[in-house]
């Protein structure tokens, strides 16, 4: 078998909770027929021993099968049945020329005759050996005397204190979650002194293989996260924001994975807005968008999404994990990376790729500095300098004087507009028809498109003349277009044209409404210079002189 | 859901089509004590039944092995085919 035939194997088991001893037995037997130069880079090798002073056989090549699944390559010894204590002191023992980097020992309290005893074996290993030594604790049970299994766990605990490379194994929690009834001291124990049932194997070998991947130095660093069904129940996009609901089981885990260090990403198939919107307002989330060190809400395929990431955050996708509650979308990444590791939501708890033996202060700001790097680039990326980014639109802008067919939407423009309006006076139809009409008023209309479409009339600038001073009447505009420098055009085309006709000075009000504070410093912001204030209008005056304005480069203009 | 037979071939890695009633630790190399456990473990949880200790201790052969799913309430005549 090819080693990318047992990797896809071990990951559709992994997904398996019924997944057999007899499976696992048949990997580990097909990787030691797999040629060394088949093995990818990023599977690093381990050589685990395992001590033990019952009957464990299984265990090691259930941990071989799962290593491949965590990327690691589990090279094993099985010390022989109930010598852990020669195996331990004596320096030429199988486990010593063996040279194991991770040495699990599982002692049963019937087995350990005093502290001592256990004080021994672990001396002797530390003394012969340069592995990390992961003791199981003691579990106990109605036979045993309370007080000996505490005495015991409590020379373990010292132990682990005082040793560098000392662990404990919450052996005893685990047992007591696997359910003890039907996995310690069954009639396995009978027929082959298996304590610990074989069934229990396969769960336990996922606790033990957090050692091996800390050992290995091939922790997981990137959580990618799918959204509907993954982080909450239901589907945003269709259940809306009252429809869904956040699942705090797997948010708590997963913001727990955070706070040590791990770097979560979004890969949804969702619309942008829909996906953000459940992040930044629905109060039962407990992720929040400054967790998430990059984000992919979109509806190109994940695949691509996890290349992209893993550019941004500079990441081999060796060290990815990939959760997702669709069987297609885990097929599919699987089949793309066999390396990352993928896993249905329910397993994101009991899966042991994200151990590390030491957490440090720059591991628990890792997740939080990836957010702030993304933030930055995010910040040089969307901020061009204000003009670059007006030049991207190829805004062109008419400006030309209201024919008759223009009158109605003229009339409208007065009598809906309320924000960029710096006088607010309303006109029937009627009453702008008159003044387009009349020698002494100019009405002038702007039109606006760009390469998102064409807007139409978005502006209206009405003008009267009257000897050498010019009146704006009335200047407003549509607040779809605002914030492109299209208003300061229009003025400014508005002074060219009244300059023409011999004006030196041009007069404008600002009349304060409750809506119009937008325009409350547009005259100001001109050149105009404040007149007369009062309550309800201030007035402004703007001549020519020592004034000059240049048209931004990134408006086509038009005057007809 | 596998037959006995398919569950045995996979536990001892042989050929289903050398399994007969007779086959037994003698004649199937891969049928040591610990293949044996492995194989109750996997038979237990295809059938969702529980060997007594004596159920497995008796079990001399595969025919053994069908006359104990039987006394469970296993019908295991159709799995065969």
């Amino acid at each position: 078998m090819k080693f990318a035939e047992i990797q896809k194997k071990t990951s559709d088991l992994y997904q398996d909770p019924k997944a057999s001893v007899a499976e696992y037995l048949s990997i580990a037997r097909a990787l030691g027929d797999v040629q060394a130069s088949d093995i990818p880079p990023y599977v690093r090798s381990l050589k685990a021993a395992f001590l033990a002073s019952y009957t464990i056989q299984g265990l090691p090549e259930i941990c071989i099968g799962r290593g491949v699944f965590h990327n690691v390559r589990v090279e094993t010894y099985l010390a022989p049945y109930n010598q852990f204590t020669q195996e331990a002191i004596n320096a030429k023992s199988g486990l010593a020329l063996f040279d194991p980097q991770i040495i699990y020992v599982a002692v049963d309290v019937p087995d350990v005759m005093d502290t001592n005893h256990l004080n021994t074996v672990a001396r002797g290993l530390l003394e012969h050996t340069r592995a990390k030594i992961i003791f199981f604790n003691f579990v106990s049970s109605s036979s045993i005397s309370g007080e000996r299994i505490e005495m015991l766990n409590t020379m373990l605990a010292d132990l682990e204190k005082k040793e560098d490379r000392i662990l404990i194994f919450d052996f005893a929690k685990f047992v007591d979650r696997i359910g003890a009834s039907d996995h310690w001291y069954t009639k396995y124990k009978d027929l082959g002194d298996l304590r610990l049932a074989p069934h229990a194997f396969v769960p336990l070998s996922e606790e033990l293989m957090k050692y091996a991947v800390a050992r290995a130095g091939n922790t997981k660093k990137c959580l990618v996260l799918d959204l509907d069904n993954t982080l909450w129940k239901g589907i945003i996009g269709e259940d809306g924001m009252t429809g869904i609901v956040p699942d705090h089981t797997i948010q708590e885990h997963i913001f727990a994975l955070y706070e040590k260090g791990v770097i979560l990403v979004v890969n949804s198939k969702n619309n942008d807005a829909d996906a953000r919107e459940v992040f930044e307002h629905h109060p039962d989330m407990i992720l929040k968008e400054h967790h998430i060190a990059a984000w992919r809400a979109n509806w190109q395929e994940k695949e691509r999404n996890i290349v992209e990431i893993a550019k941004e955050l500079d990441l081999g996708t060796d060290s990815f994990v990939f959760i997702d509650d669709s069987g297609f979308e885990q097929e599919r990444v699987k089949t793309t990376f066999p390396e990352i590791a993928v896993l249905s939501p329910e397993l994101l708890t009991d899966f042991s790729g994200f151990y590390s033996f030491k957490v440090t202060q720059e591991d628990m700001r890792r997740g939080a500095m990836y957010v702030e790097e993304r933030k930055r680039k995010e910040l040089q990326v969307s901020l061009p300098t204000e003009d670059e980014f007006l030049a991207t639109l190829g805004l062109s802008l008419i400006i030309r004087k209201a024919l008759e067919s223009d009158i109605a939407r003229a009339s409208q423009l007065t009598q809906k507009t309320n924000q960029f309006n710096v006088a607010t006076r309303r006109y029937t139809e009627d009453e702008i028809r008159s003044r387009a009409q009349a020698e002494n008023w100019s009405i002038w209309l702007a039109e606006a498109k760009d390469r998102f479409g064409d807007y139409g009339i978005i502006g209206i600038a009405m003008v009267e003349y009257a000897d050498n001073t010019t009146r704006i009447d009335n200047f407003l505009l549509s607040c779809r277009i605002l914030g492109r420098k299209v208003e300061e055009v229009f003025l400014h085309v508005v002074l060219d044209e009244a300059l023409k006709n011999g004006a030196s000075r041009v007069m404008g009000e600002f009349i304060p409404t409750a809506k119009n504070k937008l325009c409350e410093s547009f005259f100001a912001d001109n050149t105009f210079v404040l007149a007369s204030s009062g309550e309800k209008q201030f007035i402004y005056h703007w001549t020519a002189e020592g004034k000059s304005y240049t048209y931004p480069p990134f408006i086509q203009l038009t005057l007809v | 859901m596998k037959t006995v037979e398919e569950i045995i071939a996979h536990v001892f890695q042989i050929d289903r089509s050398v399994i007969t009633d007779a086959s037994s630790p003698n004649d199937i190399e891969n049928w040591d004590s610990f293949n044996g456990l492995v194989l109750v473990t996997e038979l237990e949880k295809a059938f969702n039944v529980s060997f007594s200790l004596d159920e497995v201790v008796a079990v001399k052969n595969v025919g053994d092995i069908k006359k104990s799913l039987k006394n469970h309430g296993i019908n295991i005549s159709g799995t065969n085919s």
